[in-house]
Order: structure tokens, then sequence, then C-alpha cells
């Protein structure tokens, strides 16, 4: 009993590799076949329209102390692209004009604005119904990297929804 | 004369194991990193970039996600029954045109939700808008009123986490 013992504790066990190798091999192949990396998609948080902007009843009134103050960038457009950007704060008459590129001109007209951190203020884009989507994404974008993270939009009053 | 240190009769055997490890490793990196494809997320939408798109909080599930193409058509992935009012499109997705048509899905999405959850998760529900890039702002506002109208509270905007930051002058 002691020898058999001693001869089935001197054989090898030979695991077959090759097989296990070519079908990993063969997995692998698949899976670099089928890579696709897909680009980083990200949010860019939007206020919803007002009620009375869609048709709908007014929103609960909020009280004058302690509303933020609010910025309108009113967005000329013709044939999808930007011609011309103004921006003006609410209740004030004077309105700044945007020169040179608009999307940079717009993000260094926002960073001069104080943005204090119990009331931080809101803004509003009035844009063009032909305005695209990338151009409306491009004015977000300076409005957010100039410091405005409540920003809301809409088409020019004159235009309508 | 004597040709080295030689074996003799044992056969060479190379040692597979360290190499069969690596692929393994490999395949699993594969694997990890393999997209699926979200129902609800549609390729055929060509998003714009912006450097100060943030991803999605890893707290909020509850999420819609809008799908527009170049012509403010709401795409639909999957459709259980033909809709008069869709029309397929060229790569088999059925497209919805008609602003009633988009608030009357909007609507069974919300209803959906309420029902199963209750009305104020499907409020709190986050609407996100994939709208392809060369989409006018015309068609992006009709469904973000139709999703105002609807009773949905929160809405974001999705496009490429792209490009260097407004203070090197990338973005133009």
């Amino acid at each position: 009993v002691a020898h058999k013992k001693k001869i089935a504790e001197e054989q090898e066990i030979n695991l077959p590799i090759t097989p296990m190798l070519d079908m990993s091999f063969q997995l692998m192949a698949f899976f670099i076949l089928t890579f696709r990396p897909m680009p980083q998609e990200g949010q860019l948080p939007i206020e919803l329209p007002k009620l009375a902007e869609v048709g709908g009843a007014s929103d609960p009134l909020i009280p004058t102390d302690d509303k933020p103050d609010e910025y309108l960038v009113n967005v000329e457009t013709a044939q999808g692209t930007i011609t011309g950007v103004t921006l003006k704060k609410q209740g004030e008459g004077s309105l700044t004009p945007i020169g040179g590129d608009p999307i940079q001109g717009l993000y260094a007209e926002l960073n001069k604005i104080a943005k204090p951190e119990a009331k931080k203020p809101i803004i509003k884009l009035e844009v063009g119904n032909d305005l695209k989507y990338e151009r409306l994404i491009d004015l977000m974008d300076a409005c957010k990297a100039g410091g405005f993270d409540s920003i809301g939009v809409g088409p020019h009053p004159k235009e309508g929804s | 004369m004597s040709h080295g240190g030689g074996g003799g009769d044992k056969p060479l055997e190379p040692n597979l194991t360290p190499l069969l490890d690596l692929v393994l490793q490999l395949v699993m990196f594969f694997m990890l990193c393999a997209n699926f494809v979200s129902d609800q997320i549609s390729r055929s939408v060509v998003l714009p970039n912006a450097v100060t798109a943030k991803s999605l909080d890893a707290e909020i599930q509850n999420v819609l996600y809008v799908n527009l193409n170049d012509k403010g058509n709401l795409i639909l992935q999957k459709i259980a029954s033909t809709d008069e009012q869709g029309e397929a499109s060229a790569t088999g997705e059925q497209l919805l045109i008609a602003p009633i048509a988009i608030q009357r899905w909007l609507r069974t999405q919300f209803d959906d939700k309420a029902r199963a959850s209750g009305k104020k998760d499907a409020e709190e529900m986050v609407v996100i808008i994939r709208a392809h890039k060369d989409c006018t702002f015309e068609g992006v506002f009709m469904v973000m009123s139709e999703i105002k109208k609807v009773g949905f509270k929160r809405m974001q905007l999705r496009a490429i986490q792209k490009g260097k930051s407004f203070a090197q002058g990338e973005k133009s």
C-alpha cells in the first residue's frame, strides 16, 4: 500500500494549457476587434423654461428681496450662427455689447461680474430659433466657465416658442 | 566531443502559464472596457463639445434620456407597437416628429414612473437631452417646453467632455 501511494505522489499532473491559451487568444482578438472607446459624455444643468413661456400658468412668485441678480444675454443669430451678443442686468437699461469672438467675449465679460455666495446670480440666454445646438452649448459653456451655474434659455420674446 | 550541457532525452516544454496569465488579464481589460449599448442612448446623435460638462452624479439613478436628431425629431430606440405618428428613420430607429406625439411619449414615461415609484420620484427624474449638434434651438426648446408641461422638474443638456479651459482661449 505504501509503495502505491509513493508512485501516485511522484506522478506529475499536466494541465493542458495550450487549448486554454488558444481560447484566450480568440477571446482577446474578439474584444480587440470590437473595441470602440466611447467619448466621455457630460451634462450641463439647465433651468426649465417658466410656465408662462410655454403657455401655462405663472410660476409661484418669489419675494423681491430673495431674488438673486438676473442677467440677460441677447444672442442675435443668422443661419444657425451667432452674429451678435449683448449683456444686460435685469432692471437696468444699459446694454453691454460683446465685441470680437462672441463666446470668448461673453466669458470675459461674465468673469468681471461679482458673484456673491449667498445669492448667486442667474443668467438667461435669449437666442434665435435657428441657432444650432452646438453654438447654444458653446454659449452655456461660456456662462458656466464665467461662474454662472444657474442658466436658463428661451427664444427672443418677438419669436416666442 | 561534448556539445554542452544538453537536456538529454527530456522533451522541451515552454512554460505557457505566464503567457496565459497575461492574455487573461488583457481579456479582462477589454471585457471591462467594452461598451454595452444602452437602450436609451442613440449612437446616431453627434454631440457638441463642452469644457464645463460634468459627469452624471453617481447618486442619480433616476434618468430619462431624450435623443433628438439633427432635424429635432425625437428618436425612439425600441418601440413595442407601431405608432401612427411615428416614422422609421434610415437607421431603423423610430422617430417622433409632431409635438403632440412627443408630449404623449413624455407623459407615458412620467406616468409609468409615477405608478412605479410615486409622483415625487417622477418629478425628480432627471431628463437628459441628447441633441444632435446641428439640431436647431427651436427643436430643442419645443422638447424642453413639453418636458416642463408634463411635470418634470430637472433637466440637463448632454455634450462631450472635451476641450481646454476658456482661460487658455481654446474655445471659439
